[in-house]
């Protein structure tokens, strides 16, 4: 148990690539230290007039870390350097000139988890795991986590290991395309009457922060009222300006969008008389909600539904009767469909 | 954010008028005097003046009108039961529709003798200069001092149809509108509903209403015996529409 501990936590460590040459053929690090035996380890490389660490005993946890045939690696002026400053302890890697050096904070003076930590940061160094077997990187890596403080009476501080890295998520793009068919309903309310139409979006969102500028125009097909025994039907040209507001939960997004909406609709009669159409431009709001998936870096399907409100829209007028009612005041619809960005 | 939100609500705050969308008419022919004159029962050759002579006129007047600055005014000099001032329109094979024309009489008249103030004739398919009664529309006044519409059927079939319950009284120095469906048939599948102020009054229905397939509708003022004389009569927005135009009805649309 103890064995299989240390192995996950090396290979946490340590990484897929060091793990699949130290580590995967699974043996206990005794059984390394056997097959090491086969091999002609290098001239000593760790120095240091200290005893916590002891160099032997990291050089010893070296050479364990590092698989036989690559322990040329180390007779090409590697040197491992130990320091202890009591409360801390100084690790220094050189070779080929460079040098790396990194100190750990370690009260408790535990000198098997400085040997430990030592060797490990001394392998990463020299191997760094996204590397594999790459010559000693000149900048300064991040090789191993600071100890934590530990308490006093706690024997074996376990180390803490090295913060996994961040996943940087790559920038949004600046630009997003948004098509989308949509459906929509208007309530009758009022003097307005029910209505129905399909029809599609296509939005742009710019910016690449949680808020964003968003610019609509969408076209909503002809849908047919009944008032007062005209019938009609009404073509509606949707389109919006605004802000959108954007929070990403891993792969998915949710974004609310508010807007200022601008309707060119065109109405007409189909059953008077005589028959003409018209057009207007209602002012409103747009408001909407969206759920996106990010699929690729720059694709996203999405759903959402929204809000057209026209709190003075046009009236509809017919001879003799006078005005027989209005268009919408309110239309609920959703939307599905995919988000490129540029 | 903030400043959004007002430029949002400041352009809502401007458009909070929505505008009018005018999208057709019902209305096949109608008229409200404004030009001044009687083009419109003129227009496209199918109407005018059915009768006129030295002893009626109908002239645009002023002093009084439904709408507008204009109406006409219709004096009955000839004082004959067939003819005085008269207006037609004419319509061959015309569909059902509604006839509507607001009426005006500046003072109490007694009749002594039928008062047509509206007719539905039609041309004798054997004679077209002939023209044949059809179903009139009169007034009479009741020794009360009430003027009361009914309606008279030249068809000997039918004649005058029973008085209205309640009966069509007609104001006097009021306008009133009078609205007629008239569904013209030669077989008795006909119908005549009369409107006096968007109240139904009369529903005469499965009666021949013609004795063709054209139809004049006659707005008049026609009466042998009517004190004092003359009578005079105002006219004022007439229409012809396939549904009815109402009181609060438009013929035209606001430009």
């Amino acid at each position: 148990m103890r064995v299989r501990s240390q192995r996950l936590l090396f290979a946490h460590i340590l990484g897929p690539s060091l793990l699949a040459l130290a580590v995967s053929p699974a043996p206990a690090l005794g059984q390394v230290r056997e097959n090491r035996e086969r091999s002609e380890p290098p001239a000593q490389f760790t120095f240091g007039s200290v005893q916590c660490p002891e160099p032997k005993a990291v050089e010893q946890a070296v050479l364990s870390l590092i698989p036989p045939e690559h322990y040329a690696l180390l007779e090409r002026g590697v040197r491992v350097e130990l320091e202890d400053l009591g409360d801390t302890y100084r690790v220094t890697v050189l070779k080929e000139g460079a040098t790396v050096k990194k100190s750990y904070s370690d009260p408790a003076r535990d000198c098997s988890g400085r040997t430990r930590f030592a060797a490990i940061f001394a392998v990463l160094t020299l191997m760094p795991p996204e590397l594999g077997l790459a010559p000693l990187a000149k900048p300064e890596p991040e090789p191993a986590p600071k100890p934590a403080p530990k308490p006093a009476l706690k024997p074996e501080p376990r180390p803490i290991p090295a913060p996994a890295p961040v996943p940087t998520r790559p920038l949004r793009p600046l630009v997003q395309l948004e098509p989308s068919a949509l459906f929509a309903y208007a309530p009758a309310i009022l003097q307005a009457p029910s209505l129905h139409s399909l029809g599609g979006e296509l939005r742009v969102a710019v910016g690449r922060g949680t808020l964003s500028g968003t610019l609509s125009v969408a076209y909503a097909q002809r849908a047919r009222f009944d008032l007062n025994g005209v019938q009609g039907d009404v073509a509606r040209l949707p389109s919006s300006v605004g802000v959108r507001l954007r929070s990403d939960f891993d792969s998915w997004s949710l974004a609310a969008d508010l807007g200022l909406s601008l309707v060119a609709q065109r109405v007409r009669a189909t059953n008077l008389l005589t028959e003409h159409a018209a057009s207007s431009l209602d002012v409103g709001v747009r408001v909407g909600v969206q759920v996106a998936r990010q699929v690729g870096p720059s694709f996203a399907p999405f759903f959402g539904a929204f809000v057209w409100l026209s709190p003075a829209p046009s009236e509809i007028s017919a001879l003799p009767q006078g005005v027989i009612g209005n268009l919408p005041y309110v239309w609920l619809g959703g939307a599905a469909g995919v988000s490129f960005g540029l | 954010m903030l400043r959004f939100c007002w430029l949002l609500l400041l352009g809502i705050a401007t458009a909070s008028c929505g505008p009018k969308l005018d999208v057709g008419s019902n209305v096949m022919w109608a008229t409200d005097h404004e030009s001044g004159g009687l083009d419109d029962w003129y227009a496209a050759g199918k109407g005018g003046l059915l009768a006129d002579s030295a002893d009626s006129t109908v002239v645009p007047a002023d002093d009084v009108a439904h709408s507008g600055r204009y109406s006409l005014k219709l004096t009955d000099l000839a004082m004959s039961d067939t003819d005085g001032p008269a207006l037609y329109r004419e319509l061959q094979a015309p569909p059902d529709l509604y006839y509507s024309a607001w009426y005006y009489l500046p003072r109490l008249y007694q009749t002594n003798s039928q008062w047509t103030i509206q007719k539905f004739r039609s041309r004798l398919d054997s004679d077209p200069d002939a023209i044949s009664h059809g179903h009139d529309l009169n007034l009479r006044t009741l020794p009360g001092g009430q003027v009361v519409l009914y309606v008279f059927s030249h068809d000997p079939a039918y004649l005058q149809a029973p008085l209205a319950d309640p009966p069509a009284f007609v104001p006097v120095e009021t306008w009133f509108q009078l609205e007629v469906f008239y569904s013209p048939r030669t077989d008795e599948t006909g119908r005549l509903m009369v409107w006096l102020d968007d109240r139904l009054v009369y529903d005469l229905e499965d009666r021949r209403t013609t004795g063709s397939n054209d139809v004049l509708w006659t707005p008049c003022n026609i009466g042998e015996d009517i004190q004092p004389s003359p009578p005079e009569l105002y006219l004022d927005d007439a229409a012809i529409s396939l549904v009815r135009v109402t009181r609060d009805g438009k013929l035209f649309a606001d430009h």
